[in-house]
């Protein structure tokens, strides 16, 4: 199964987020088999991003993950998770996110926030339903709601921004913004992270 | 304005959908029958007369749509102060973001 990176233009980090990324994921969930870097403009979405690498050919299923994303320990990728709280965004998320409410209300769709920094399991076909719905709105939202409904578990926010000096993120996911990132301790983190993944197996970059 | 229920994460949007309290079941009262009997029960029955557990809730609807979910609330008073509350935070500023506890409170 294919890993897809998500990466931003702008990421400070990037090389760090990266490769810790990358070897985080490889070796807390099972089955990695080729990772696909895709790294997006500022202003561009997530959508822009699975259409891209559905066009670089992933596998039929493929596993969705951010630069700034981190897995911890062992993960499982069947289980399904929703935000708990929705955090006030700016503008056109916000516009976005009430354009997915009302389109999932109008087709008689449950209405959670997806739009959690956790890595997904998406099916290539079901992707590409969701991305050829016309409109401006969130992916994971649509998605979440459309293939999984209400069968999944409602959890806290992962995502640490800014980050305070003394904490230990617990996991298993762990995901970081730019503010945090300009943290001395947060990339001094970052990198522990990365030798507790060095015993992971070969690397496999294979790129389309 | 976006308005979360923060016991199920379940998020609707005004601009899409209209916001009202529902109230089925009990609490009613029970006429009082003698001296000896009635007075008021919240549920159960009394002399023949039932009345199930009260269930409040608040429900959206949309055009078009009809009935789109209902979210269950603690009581009666909960699902009225919430009604008032979202209709408060709508009018203080309709693009807001707001969440909805079942108590009724509005955050």
């Amino acid at each position: 199964m294919n890993l897809v990176i998500v990466g931003s233009s702008d990421n400070k980090e990037k090389d760090l987020c990266q490769e810790v990324c990358e070897a985080s994921h490889r070796f807390h969930i099972e089955g990695i088999d080729r990772v696909v870097h895709v790294t997006i403009p500022f202003c561009n979405t997530l959508g822009t991003a699975v259409r891209n690498a559905i066009d670089h050919g992933v596998s039929d299923n493929f596993i969705l993950t951010t630069e700034t994303t981190f897995v911890t320990s062992k993960y499982d990728m069947d289980k399904v998770y929703r935000r708990a709280r929705f955090n006030q965004r700016k503008g056109d998320s916000i516009d976005r996110m009430v354009n997915s409410i009302g389109y999932l209300l109008q087709h008689g769709q449950t209405s959670f926030d997806y739009e959690i920094d956790i890595p997904i399991l998406v099916n290539k076909e079901k992707a590409l339903e969701v991305l050829d719905i016309k409109g401006q709105y969130h992916f994971r939202t649509m998605y979440g709601n459309i293939v999984h409904g209400s069968d999944s578990e409602k959890v806290e926010d992962v995502f640490i921004d800014p980050w305070v000096h003394s904490i230990d993120p617990e996991g298993p996911i762990v995901s970081v913004g730019p503010t945090a990132l300009k943290h001395s301790q947060c990339t001094k983190w970052i990198r522990k992270l990365h030798s507790q993944c060095q015993s992971t197996q070969p690397k496999i970059r294979a790129r389309p | 304005m976006l308005v979360q229920f923060t016991p199920t994460g379940e998020i609707q949007s005004t601009e899409h959908a209209t916001f009202s309290k529902k109230l089925t079941g009990g609490p009613k009262n029970i006429p009082v029958i003698s001296d000896n009997y009635g007075g008021t029960i919240t549920s159960g029955s009394l002399m023949g007369y039932n009345a199930s557990a009260g269930q409040s809730y608040i429900v959206w609807t949309a055009i078009g749509v009809g009935f789109v979910t209902e979210w269950k609330m603690d009581s009666a008073a909960a699902a009225q102060t919430g009604v008032a509350a979202l209709a408060a935070a709508y009018a203080l500023n309709p693009d807001d973001f707001a969440t909805l506890a079942s108590n009724g409170t509005v955050t």
